[in-house]
C-alpha cells in the first residue's frame, strides 16, 4: 500500500470502511480461539468427572473441576503468546464477561463445598447461560443469544428435574459444545 | 463550501493505519504491516509522521526477548480522524 495523494473522497471513505471491517474481523477471530479452547477443556473435564464419579460413586471427584483453571489459564497464555492481534472493545468485553463467569463459578463452588451446600449444577449452568447470552448481545449474534438462553434456563430446569448424580455433569458437556461452537461462530462471523 | 482535507490523513497508508487504530486499543507494528500490506520501511516512515503530528504514540519495548513496537491513537488523533471523515462527507454530500 503506497502513500498516494490521488485519493478521492469516496475512495477514502471506502478505504476507512474496508479497513475498519477487516480489522474488526481479525480481532474477533483472534478471540474466538479462546472460546474453542475453554469449550474443549470444559468438555474434557465434564466427561472426566462424570466418568470418575459414575465409576467410583464418589462425588469428591468434583474437586477435579478446580484443576480446570490451572490447566486453562496456562494453555490460554500459550495460545495467546506471540499473537499480534490487538484487542478492541468487544474482544476485551468478552474476556471480562467470561472472567466474571469464572470468578463467580469458582467462588460459589468453594463456598458450597465449605459452608453453603447447594445445587451447584443449577447455579453454574445458569451463570454459564447468562454469560453466553451477554456474549451474544455484545457480538450482536442472535444464535449465540438464543443458545445461551436455552443452555441457562433449560439447563437449570434440567438440573432440578431431569437428572441427578453424575449424569447432571453431562449438562456441562452440552454447554461445552455450545461454548466451542460460539468460538467457531466468532471466528467465522462475517 | 467544502472542508479542507487534512493532508496528513489524506494518504492511503496513513489513513489505513489510523482506521486500524481507531478500532483497536493498540496495535503491534507487525499487525499493522500485515493488515495494510505495506513494507516495514514505508510503514515506519508513515508512523513517524503520524507520531510527530501527535496523532499516535509509538512505544518501543520487548515481548520476552523480541523487540516490539506498539502504536496507539491519541485523543488529538481521534479528533483529527473525526474531522477528516466529516470533511470527506461534505465532499460527497453524505
Amino acid at each position: 500500500m503506497e502513500s498516494l495523494n490521488e485519493l478521492t473522497p469516496a475512495r477514502s471513505l471506502d478505504l476507512i470502511n474496508e479497513t475498519l471491517d477487516r480489522n474488526r474481523k481479525a480481532i474477533l477471530a483472534g478471540s474466538g480461539k479462546f472460546f474453542v479452547l475453554w469449550g474443549v477443556l470444559l468438555c474434557l473435564f465434564s466427561l472426566a468427572v462424570w466418568l470418575l464419579w459414575s465409576r467410583s460413586g464418589n462425588a469428591a471427584w468434583n474437586l477435579l473441576w478446580f484443576a480446570m483453571p490451572a490447566v486453562g489459564y496456562p494453555a490460554a497464555a500459550v495460545l495467546g503468546k506471540g499473537s499480534k492481534v490487538p484487542q478492541n472493545f468487544v474482544s476485551s468485553l468478552l474476556g471480562k464477561i467470561w472472567g466474571a463467569f469464572g470468578f463467580f463459578s469458582l467462588s460459589i463452588s468453594a463456598l458450597a463445598i465449605i459452608a453453603f451446600p447447594m445445587n451447584l449444577t443449577l447455579v453454574i449452568i445458569l451463570l454459564f447461560g447468562c454469560a453466553e447470552t451477554v456474549s451474544g448481545i455484545a457480538l450482536k449474534n442472535w444464535p449465540i443469544i438464543i443458545a445461551g438462553a436455552i443452555v441457562g434456563v433449560g439447563g437449570a430446569c434440567a438440573a432440578t428435574r431431569l437428572v441427578s448424580g453424575p449424569e447432571q455433569l453431562l449438562l456441562f458437556t452440552g454447554a461445552a459444545a455450545v461454548l466451542a461452537l460460539t468460538g467457531v461462530a466468532i471466528m467465522l462471523k462475517k | 463550501m467544502f472542508d479542507k482535507l487534512d493532508p496528513l490523513l489524506h494518504s492511503e497508508l496513513r489513513l489505513a493505519v489510523m482506521s486500524i487504530l481507531m478500532g483497536a486499543e493498540e496495535a503491534d507494528f507487525v499487525y499493522l504491516r500485515q493488515q495494510t500490506g505495506s513494507t516495514a520501511g514505508n510503514l515506519s516512515v508513515q508512523l513517524d509522521k503520524l507520531s510527530e503530528a501527535g496523532y499516535i504514540t509509538v512505544e518501543k519495548g520487548f515481548q520476552g526477548k523480541k523487540p516490539r513496537t506498539t502504536c496507539r491513537i491519541t485523543d488529538s488523533g481521534r479528533t483529527a480522524f473525526g474531522n477528516y471523515v466529516d470533511a470527506l462527507r461534505s465532499y460527497i454530500g453524505k
